[in-house]
């Protein structure tokens, strides 16, 4: 039987000095698939998304992602980035660099790429998405959309074999909107998609999960 | 292992042609320029397109896009010339080592063929403060007296004070304008660390940059929805109580804000130092610029040592 890519074992999570988010979560992702993850405002989407990168601790539970429990924020550290990659609500967060080029190169760069092949990565990686020319726009100055589709890039650059992404077209036009559906139907990743967006995660995902009152529901 | 197929593939290795995937789409309107103009709706109120034009020169300032000779020169090089200089220019007393340092910084400013009207607008700033010194260090400094307008006593200490504060201002400020406001933001980060300063004011320079801009634009969102409700700046409680929750508000998204980015920083593989750009080593014209300059320098700091 094959292992999941990700899989939680009575996860638990709680702010401090607040009634628990998450309660005892059970979830499976295998190799593939693409699960879309809803829920209402503040159930503990994004906090459980976070969880998966470790950048929040669960107060209980185990995470298992790549056949390996991750505990320490050095189990994590290896992971981010070439194992699963996220996608931020808001790009802004995530373009922090100047121009667009040295964004995209941030990333190959942190996994200890050599400074060429890392130029051919941004270039492919632009060219692949249809962003060919960009590399010396500036950040701020991009439209939303373009913001999105740059920041999907630099996921990517990383080559992750996971996507986590955090509501990818809120926001965004019908023409992006639609472009970024394109885009992630081509990939091969397995991903964890969060969104209010039905038809988007109709057209994308293969399987629903609701979070609700801390727990997950596959309706 | 895991091996599972990862998109973008790998770049193609020598010799085998791989071929991209096939996701093609027709790229965004790239916008004429290096614009923010082409994202402004004109329905935006005019003042705001104003002030959005005021931060393309603060942020992306228009002088580290050209291509002159001096846009090519080793960044290493044009900061390490600039300090000395403006050092020189900062301590000098002498007539002649200012007025040959404004000629030096004034062909350097011709050498970069810079857009003027942004020179000028940088050099008026600077001299409506020299303007005031002009109007107040005459009267105000003890000296020989040079004329008198009715009860008032023009110096001549005040007004030769006045004019060495206006050289070595505009000397220093052409002088940095040519040579370090033509490098590109990230081009400087990289330099500093190279000169070995602290990596953590070097970031706090390179984030400032970058979030500044955002930060004004959170800062027009919130004071717009305050102008929205009727908000009107009057000598009231009420007034500095809103602008106490403006400020406020905008500390506490700040923050919020680089929480973030440093969590999204994180999830792609940063732990503290910002990965190493190549070293390039220094150019004939580099080496050229350098021995010209340093020549005059010495030339000049003899001449003011004497």
């Amino acid at each position: 039987m094959t292992q999941p890519l990700i899989q939680l074992n009575q996860i638990s999570f709680a702010y401090h000095s607040k009634p628990p988010l998450l309660h005892q979560i059970d979830l499976n992702i295998y190799a593939g698939e693409r699960v879309a993850l809803m829920g209402a405002n503040g159930s503990g989407k994004s906090t459980l998304l976070q969880i998966l990168v470790g950048l929040r601790r669960p107060t209980e539970g185990e995470i298992i992602i790549l056949g390996q429990p991750r505990r320490t924020e050095a189990d994590f550290v290896n992971i981010r980035g070439g194992g699963i990659g996220f996608l931020f609500q808001d790009a802004e967060d995530q373009l922090f660099c100047p121009t667009v080029a040295e964004d995209i190169a941030f990333g190959p760069l942190n996994q200890g790429q050599s400074w060429t092949d890392t130029q051919t990565i941004v270039t492919y990686t632009l060219t692949s998405l249809g962003l060919t020319g960009y590399e010396k726009r500036i950040t701020y100055q991009l439209s939303g959309g373009e913001k999105r589709l740059v920041a999907i890039a630099t996921v990517l650059a990383m080559q992750p074999s996971i996507l986590l992404l955090d509501e990818p077209t809120t926001g965004l036009d019908e023409d992006v909107q639609q472009r970024v559906t394109d885009i992630l139907l081509q990939l091969p990743q397995t991903m964890l998609i969060v969104s209010h967006d039905r038809v988007f995660l109709e057209q994308v995902t293969q399987r629903k999960m609701v979070l609700t009152g801390g727990r997950i529901t596959c309706p | 292992m895991w091996v599972i197929d990862t998109f973008p593939p790998a770049p193609p290795p020598k010799g085998e042609g791989r071929t991209a995937v096939p996701v093609v789409f027709t790229p965004l309107p790239l916008g004429e320029g290096p614009g923010v103009r082409a994202n402004i709706s004109p329905t935006l109120p005019h003042y705001q397109i104003s002030e959005l034009k005021n931060l393309m020169h603060l942020t992306a300032s228009p002088f580290s896009l050209g291509n002159s000779f001096i846009h090519h020169l080793d960044p290493r090089v044009r900061l390490g010339i600039a300090s000395l200089f403006a050092l020189l220019i900062a301590i000098s007393t002498q007539f002649f080592t200012l007025l040959a340092g404004l000629s030096y910084a004034l062909f350097l400013t011709w050498m970069t063929r810079l857009p003027f009207s942004p020179l000028r607008k940088r050099l008026s700033t600077l001299n409506l403060f020299t303007l005031l010194l002009f109007l107040t260090l005459p009267l105000t400094t003890a000296g020989l007296p040079w004329f008198t307008l009715g009860n008032l006593v023009i110096t001549q200490e005040g007004c030769t004070l006045a004019t060495v504060i206006t050289l070595k201002s505009n000397t220093i400020l052409l002088l940095l304008t040519a040579l370090v406001s033509t490098l590109e933001i990230t081009k400087l980060g990289q330099t500093l660390v190279g000169l070995r300063l602290s990596p953590k004011l070097i970031h706090l320079l390179l984030f400032t940059i970058r979030y500044v801009e955002v930060i004004h634009q959170e800062f027009q969102r919130l004071i717009q929805a305050m102008k929205i409700r009727g908000f009107q700046l009057h000598s009231n409680w009420h007034t500095y109580r809103s602008l106490g929750y403006l400020i406020g508000m905008l500390i506490v998204n700040s923050a919020d804000r680089a929480d973030r980015i440093l969590a999204a920083m994180k999830c792609r593989g940063f732990h503290g130092q910002f990965p190493k750009y190549p070293r390039v080593s220094l150019q004939p014209s580099d080496i050229l610029f350098s021995t010209v300059s340093i020549s005059l320098w010495l030339g000049l700091f003899g001449i003011d040592w004497l």
